[in-house]
């Protein structure tokens, strides 16, 4: 059932014209006068809009196709005027024309999908780098620390058994070697540097001295020294500090020949016994010299 | 030129045309192809796939009761139907990629800050 009026344009003459233009001739010739059905019109508009696009010549194929179905359409729309048939070939002209603009968006997409995709794997790529490279760094951090825990630990056995070495060494050249918040304190007996009221060191005194200055210079090189000289209450108090300045003065300058430095001389005279000075024993344990090893 | 020839015989000689068993074929082959690539995670092709079924349906019944142009218009229709949608398919789920891979890329640059 036709819906439209015939068309005017009548003849053979006319028709061959109206099939030998082109699409747009066909939509604006007099065969126009009558009304188009609105399928028609929208398969115009749909091809006219597919052949305009952006990426219309990627997809010359599916254009080629939507534009023989429209010329199909507009062929029988000279023939029948608004005819339902004629609504059919223009829907299907219409969605062949929306296939070639989706083939052409298919492209674009298929375009933008790599570029994504390519930009994801150079991300990929930089964060396994950087993991790659923080692993290593840590590893390498890891590695730093355990070689400074080693050496310091080796550092600590190395100074246990200096300390060691160096406590042995001095128990072998003092009376008696103890230890106290000031520091390593060496006690040397009356007699074993100097005799009662002697200020000047014996051979055997040097030699003693001698060894000191060997231990100190190997197991506490640089340590501040300093060298006591005690005596009883037998004196005055004026001529124990005299005696004992001179003894505690000899030691300094002896162990400073021997290359021991940073020693300092400190005349204690009788005022701090180790023992009482009512008897001849105690007395004799007050007459001493102390070195000692500042820490 | 198939439409042409397709719509002049329709119009010609209608009722002496034979069942259009080949077009039938070929539009269920496209309806094949649609549900095969994924029509239905895409609204607008399976929306479009609905449209198409009905309009084999309904061209089944034609060639049934004989009325074998109609049926063969219906399935002119539904073939071009169905190609659009295999088309829009392909189209739609490739956004859906896309929109993914903008998501993926987007998140993978927001961790690499």
């Amino acid at each position: 059932m036709r819906t439209g009026a015939r068309t005017p344009c009548a003849g053979r003459q006319v028709l061959a014209i109206c099939l030998g233009a082109s699409l747009a001739a066909l939509a604006t010739s007099g065969c126009a006068a009558v009304q188009p059905p609105r399928e028609l019109t929208l398969a115009r508009a749909a091809y006219q809009h597919a052949r305009t696009g952006a990426k219309a010549a990627e997809v010359p194929v599916e254009l080629d196709e939507a534009r023989r179905a429209l010329v199909a359409a507009e062929r029988r729309f000279e023939e029948l005027g608004a005819d339902p048939e004629v609504a059919g070939l223009a829907v299907v002209a219409d969605r062949k024309a929306q296939r070639a603009e989706s083939v052409a968006r298919r492209g674009e997409l298929e375009r933008e999908l790599a570029r994504l995709t390519e930009a994801i794997k150079r991300v990929e790529v930089d964060r396994d780098a950087r993991a790659r490279k923080a692993e290593a760094d840590a590893r390498a951090e890891t590695e730093r620390k355990n070689r400074e825990l080693e050496a310091a630990a080796r550092a600590r056995r190395e100074a246990e058994e200096r300390a060691q070495r160096a406590a042995d060494a001095l128990k072998k050249v003092a009376s008696t070697v103890r230890s106290e918040p000031r520091g390593v304190v060496l006690t040397f007996a009356q007699g074993l540097l100097f005799a009662q009221e002697v200020t000047t060191l014996s051979a055997p005194a040097r030699a003693r001295l001698d060894e000191l200055a060997a231990v100190l210079q190997r197991d506490r090189p640089g340590a501040k020294i300093v060298v006591e000289a005690h005596t009883d209450n037998g004196r005055s108090h004026a001529h124990s500090a005299g005696v004992t300045k001179a003894q505690s003065e000899a030691v300094k300058e002896y162990l400073g020949k021997k290359g021991v430095a940073n020693v300092r001389a400190e005349a204690v005279a009788e005022l701090r016994p180790l023992a009482s000075n009512t008897s001849p024993e105690g007395r004799a344990s007050n007459r001493r010299v102390e070195v000692v090893i500042e820490p | 030129m198939a439409l042409l020839a397709s719509s002049a015989l329709a119009t010609a000689c209608a009722a002496s045309l034979p069942p259009p068993k080949e077009r039938l074929a070929t539009a269920e082959a496209e309806i094949g192809a649609a549900e095969k690539t994924g029509a239905e995670r895409v609204p607008k092709a399976k929306e479009l796939l609905t449209r198409v079924r009905a309009q084999v349906s309904r061209a089944k019944i034609a060639m049934r009761e004989g009325k074998n142009a109609e049926a063969d218009q219906l399935l002119v229709r539904a073939e071009a139907d169905a190609e659009l949608a295999v088309a829009l398919t392909h189209e739609g789920l490739l956004e859906q990629e896309v929109a993914q891979a903008k998501a993926r890329l987007q998140d993978e640059e927001k961790k690499a800050r």
